[in-house]
């Protein structure tokens, strides 16, 4: 029963990665992957030692780890509330307005959202009717950080709570009656049912957003930033996407595997943590 | 806790993987063969050009022409070939399919490389047969005199290494610039007549927008223009052309390449914009607005009353929706728009950047081409006699009068343009038939990929487009970098994009007041330090490069 698995896996994720070696050569299409020359290190070499490659990798993990710290908790919060929601078309329609913006390229999301934050924009002319000074946001690094933030948690939190949603309808019923029945409110049933039986999913879902760390949204900031937040929003993405001048293939892939090793590691060392912390229970593997 | 067992099983599975692409090996022979062709070791001088010999050619060019159509049989009978067309639809797909159809080995005999950048990198990669210049100009002299008459630049696009791997299609109207617009009635509303002609009316008619209610609602709510800093061909290109500077290019100053972004000149015309923002005439939101989205949308609603990048004779057609007057009289009928000038700087200089004619994309060979030399010289000399029959090059672009096109009024005939009759007036028809889908008699078409001396098609054109790209989009106005684009100087390409990074938020903060003006001199070292100083000397090496492969052609 395993076999067709393992050969969907064999096949499709682990004989491309013996592309890899294009990471270490001086690919040439026309000579194939093994007929072009070996470059040694010289692709990690462009990579990194480029000056501007240290202050891409720092505001990658300072918007990665935004993106992780706050968007994280976000759905759960949205799955909590949308749970406790007794009207069914209620949920349902609010459910299917979070989950909507999932759908849109940020193309189209950025553009919107250049128009919904500009000096002149919808935004500040509320905030203005309120004697509000005009805020940068899309002109200030700080500010700028926070829109990308919010706006891809908006994105995403719908999707995201579909996740913790399925994991509630598994938490059982009874535990709920026998609650109320000892006198729990709503709040102490929360803490001390829904959570605790969300806690393997958040774990899990943790874990796999932690391998993601060096991958801070390209989409959305390469269709939103601007020359003023250049400095504090070049990630690793945008700084690979400059150096490439198409097609060069070596960089690419040196790039990519930089980010999977990485990823993997992280990965890994959370996984150990979660088992630490829960003595072998709550991780992975 | 790590299993170590597991660790160590796909390590090993790695290990297998790469030893099954080991044993791929590909064909030893055919790798020499294409290395050889690629070091051009072709007698050229040798190859003869046998009229009676049919050659066979795979065809791959940008449009959705079907196979045996007209143009395509006018050619082959006429000089002997067959065809094989297969085109790619142009834009994004051609950046997608291309690539692959070339790493899958099924490389076109001749073929539209789609831009410069790529270009190189099939050269790079050993898909493309050089063409040295001197078989060109052998095969193919009216053209190689065409591009050195119109776009000498356009060779730096071609060559790759050293080595010339194209042939350049001359697109005229490349040689004149996108001018300003103005709104008329804006102008009219704050008392001003006549369309500003230099650096102190503009600053004068800006004002008047910002601060004498041109729009006549009673509020201060509009702006005299705004600016795009990321598409950086278009960034206050007027002002600075004002002082006589092409910020983001290679210029040649007294015989020195140099890079108008860090030049003295630059640094007065961002204190001259400095202080358009300080005193409002520049909208707030320059920084994050491009010139095809958002300061469209803020001309056509009314917040500003100036566009830098927007005169062409289509924009001002109100037959056509997407021309920007119509877009304008959508949201504002009463609205009314005016060609502008570039204005003129205290020096008396004027300009704005212009891509040249060279910028269009160039005919290439593939690598294997060069086992049939002949097949190339009959191409090349085909080519070369399209761009120097009239009859024949327009044929190829419209077909033939009365069967494919008539004068648009046939009242007055020539003089009103040609026009398509049905039903191939329909560009959908028109492109599967391999004609182009606009009446484009400048540049390539698909079975004729080169353009011809403008004398030869104007005649064709409306002659209200002529007159208005004479009178509004004067050549002399246009500012060309002396390479075609930052990127072709040889071993510059991993660094210019981060410079002009660089350049882009120094404007930005110096532009608004973040930063003193002093702080140009800062950007200026930064600029040098991170790469700039070997860009500089890069780019002095291969303009004196270029010069001598132009002095040996004979160029002027």
């Amino acid at each position: 029963m395993l076999l067709p698995g393992a050969v969907y896996f064999l096949i499709f994720h682990f004989l491309p990665m013996g592309g890899l070696v294009v990471a270490f050569k001086d690919y040439r299409m026309t000579e194939g992957i093994v007929g072009s020359p070996w470059a040694g290190l010289d692709n990690f070499r462009d990579l990194f030692l480029n000056e501007q490659f240290p202050n891409a990798l720092r505001n990658t993990l300072v918007i990665a780890a935004l993106r992780l710290g706050l968007g994280f908790f976000a759905p759960i919060i949205l799955a909590l509330l949308l749970n406790e929601l007794r009207v069914r078309w209620f949920k349902r329609t609010v459910q299917t307005i979070t989950y909507l913006p999932f759908f849109f390229s940020w193309v189209i999301l950025g553009g919107i959202f250049l128009m919904l934050f500009s000096t002149t924009g919808p935004m500040n002319s509320i905030l203005a009717t309120f004697g509000i000074d005009p805020i940068p946001f899309l002109t200030s690094g700080p500010w700028f950080i926070t829109v990308l933030v919010v706006t891809g948690i908006w994105q995403s939190i719908g999707y995201g709570a579909v996740i913790y949603l399925a994991a509630l309808t598994g938490i059982e019923v009874q535990l709920y009656e026998a609650a109320a029945i000892d006198g729990a409110g709503r709040w102490k049933q929360t803490r001390h049912i829904t959570l605790p039986g969300l806690t393997p999913v958040m774990i899990v879902l943790f874990i796999l957003s932690v391998g993601q760390l060096l991958s801070a949204g390209f989409d959305q900031i390469y269709n939103m930033y601007n020359p003023l937040v250049f400095e504090s929003t070049d990630i690793i993405d945008t700084y690979v996407l400059r150096q490439l001048q198409g097609l060069d293939f070596g960089v690419a892939t040196a790039a990519g595997m930089f980010k999977s090793v990485v990823g993997l590691m992280l990965i890994i060392g959370t996984n150990a943590l979660a088992n630490r912390l829960s003595g072998g229970e709550q991780g992975l593997w | 806790m790590l299993n170590w067992r597991y660790m160590i099983s796909a390590s090993g599975m790695i290990v297998v993987v790469v030893a099954y692409f080991a044993v791929m090996t590909p064909d030893r022979e055919s790798v020499e063969a294409r290395a050889l062709a690629r070091q051009g070791q072709v007698e050229w001088s040798t190859v003869k050009n046998d009229p009676l010999v049919t050659h066979d050619l795979v065809w791959s060019f940008a449009g959705k022409a079907e196979s045996g159509v007209w143009p395509q049989r006018l050619i082959e009978e006429r000089f002997n070939i067959r065809l094989t067309p297969r085109m790619i639809v142009s834009g994004e797909s051609y950046q997608t399919k291309l690539p692959m159809q070339l790493a899958a080995g099924d490389v076109p005999d001749v073929f539209n490389p789609g831009n410069s950048t790529m270009l190189r990198v099939y050269a790079r990669h050993g898909f493309l047969l050089p063409l040295p210049l001197s078989m060109l100009n052998e095969h193919a002299p009216h053209l190689v005199a065409l591009v050195n008459r119109y776009a000498p630049e356009a060779w730096s696009a071609t060559t790759y290494d050293g080595v010339n791997y194209g042939l350049p299609t001359i697109w005229y109207d490349g040689l004149h610039p996108r001018t300003p617009i103005w709104r008329k009635d804006w102008l009219e509303n704050v008392g001003i007549e006549r369309t500003p002609e230099t650096l102190e009316e503009m600053e004068e008619a800006l004002r008047r927008f910002r601060n004498d209610d041109p729009d006549g609602n009673g509020r201060r709510d509009t702006y005299g223009m705004s600016g795009d800093l990321m598409n950086y061909y278009t960034t206050f290109s007027e002002v600075f052309g004002a002082y006589g500077v092409l910020p983001f290019g290679w210029m040649v100053v007294d015989g020195q390449v140099v890079w108008g972004g860090v030049l003295p000149e630059t640094r007065e015309a961002l204190a001259l914009l400095r202080r358009w923002y300080d005193q409002e005439l520049i909208h707030p939101d320059f920084v994050t607005d491009r010139w095809y989205a958002e300061i469209g949308r803020k001309l056509y609603s009314g917040r500003i009353g100036y566009h830098n990048y927007l005169a062409s004779y289509e924009a001002f057609d109100p037959d056509n929706p997407q021309s920007a007057l119509a877009m304008m009289r959508r949201l504002q009928p009463e609205a009314e728009l005016i060609p502008g000038v570039p204005p003129r700087g205290p020096a008396g200089r004027r300009g704005m950047r212009v891509w040249g004619a060279g910028n269009a994309a160039p005919v290439v060979f593939g690598a294997h081409m060069a086992d049939r030399p002949e097949a190339v010289v009959r191409v090349l000399r085909m080519l070369d006699e399209i761009a120097s029959d009239t009859d024949l090059y327009i044929e190829t672009r419209v077909g033939r009068h009365g069967q494919h096109w008539d004068w648009a009024d046939t009242s007055i005939g020539p003089g009103s343009g040609a026009a398509f009759m049905p039903p191939l007036d329909q560009a959908m028809v028109r492109e599967r038939e391999g004609f182009n889908a606009e009446i484009m008699l400048a540049g390539a078409s698909p079975f004729a990929p080169i353009g011809a001396d403008p004398d030869r098609y104007l005649p064709y054109m409306p002659q209200a487009l002529v007159e208005f790209r004479e009178r509004n989009r004067k050549i002399q106005w246009g500012l060309r970098d002396v390479f075609g684009s930052p990127g072709n100087v040889p071993g510059v390409q991993s660094s210019i994009n981060g410079l002009i990074q660089l350049q882009q938020t120094a404007f930005a903060k110096i532009i608004r007041g973040e930063e003193p003006l002093d702080y140009f001199n800062t950007f200026v070292e930064e600029w040098h330090r991170q790469g700039g100083a070997v860009g500089l000397e890069l780019a002095q090496d291969h303009w004196r490069k270029q010069r001598r492969v132009l002095e040996e052609m004979g160029s002027p």
